[in-house]
């Protein structure tokens, strides 16, 4: 078995017979479903110890994230925006289940307006629903996890477009109540990520 | 609180590539919407481009022409700024309406 084993819910879309780029949002449920059965047998299968959930908005650079820096990392990797609560909490119980460690790497951008950007360029089109819904969950999902789970770990990376090039940065927090503070004032409703990048 | 730089990454690994790829295709993009001052068509974060128009189906039309001429996505926004509608003519795909 070769690490890292890499889930993806937008590579599990390719899988699904009709599949096109174009109507991406259509298949999104189903391949979700997928993504989640092959996660569960990963879990059950593999030998790692160590088992990464990617977090953040739609187009945030999670996916490129993990292809820069993950590269080497032994365990698996489940690269979804973790846009509820209840879906990461399911994830995080199998994952224990298992007998395995959970790691929440979450990717925020530096720039919503700038996510959105690359959102709307993508081959793979969602509805612009998508992208406030997951830059507004995956948050609220973020903020939930680090309160909720004492001695979860978890990485906050930012993201930047500078220089025509993507670049990142991990914010380093003091301490637990320090990373929480910054969560809690980096939350979006829906309606305020709309806002944000409704102004062309 | 404090921000390490990573190491930058390989601008020609696969998947920067791609993201930067779609940020070009959205920076290139034309898109219509609505301001206190009518339809306005032009290109994201940009004044490029910058036409005013007092019907939407007006900026639409002109907005056609200019993402066909370039070769590139129009985006139409509702008043309430939601996305309304979402054509290419990149000659990759058509994209369906939302």
């Amino acid at each position: 078995m070769s690490f890292p084993i890499i889930i993806s819910i937008d590579e599990s879309k390719k899988k699904v017979s009709g599949y096109s780029p174009s109507s991406a949002d259509k298949f999104h449920s189903q391949s979700a479903k997928l993504a989640n059965k092959d996660f569960d047998q990963a879990l059950k299968e593999s030998n790692c110890s160590d088992v990464i959930l990617m977090c953040g908005g739609s187009a945030s650079g999670k996916t490129e994230f993990l292809s820069v820096y993950l590269g080497d990392f032994h365990g698996i990797i489940f690269d979804s925006t973790l846009p509820t609560i209840e879906g990461a909490e399911i994830k995080i119980k199998r994952i224990r289940k298992a007998g395995k460690t959970p790691f929440i790497y979450a990717v925020l951008p530096d720039d919503i307006k700038r996510a959105f950007i690359a959102f709307l360029g993508r081959d793979r089109k969602f509805s612009d629903e998508h992208f406030y819904r997951t830059h507004s969950g995956s948050r609220m999902t973020l903020l939930s996890l680090v309160k909720g789970h004492i001695d979860l770990e978890v990485k906050i990376f930012e993201s930047s477009y500078v220089k025509n090039n993507l670049i990142y940065k991990e914010i380093l927090f003091s301490n637990r109540k320090e990373l929480i503070e910054f969560l809690e004032n980096n939350q979006y409703t829906e309606d305020q990520v709309l806002n944000i990048v409704k102004t062309i | 609180m404090r921000k390490i730089l990573l190491k930058r990454p390989n601008p020609n690994n696969p998947d920067v590539k791609a993201y930067l790829s779609a940020l070009d295709c959205g920076y290139k993009s034309f898109y219509v919407s609505h301001s206190s001052k009518g339809w306005m068509v032009k290109k994201y974060q940009s004044s490029d481009g910058l036409k005013l128009f007092e019907k939407k189906q007006d900026a639409v039309q002109f907005g056609k022409k200019m993402a066909k001429s370039k070769k590139t996505e129009l985006i139409i926004y509702k008043k309430d700024g939601r996305i309304h509608e979402r054509n290419s003519y990149s000659g990759h795909f058509i994209s369906p309406k939302s």
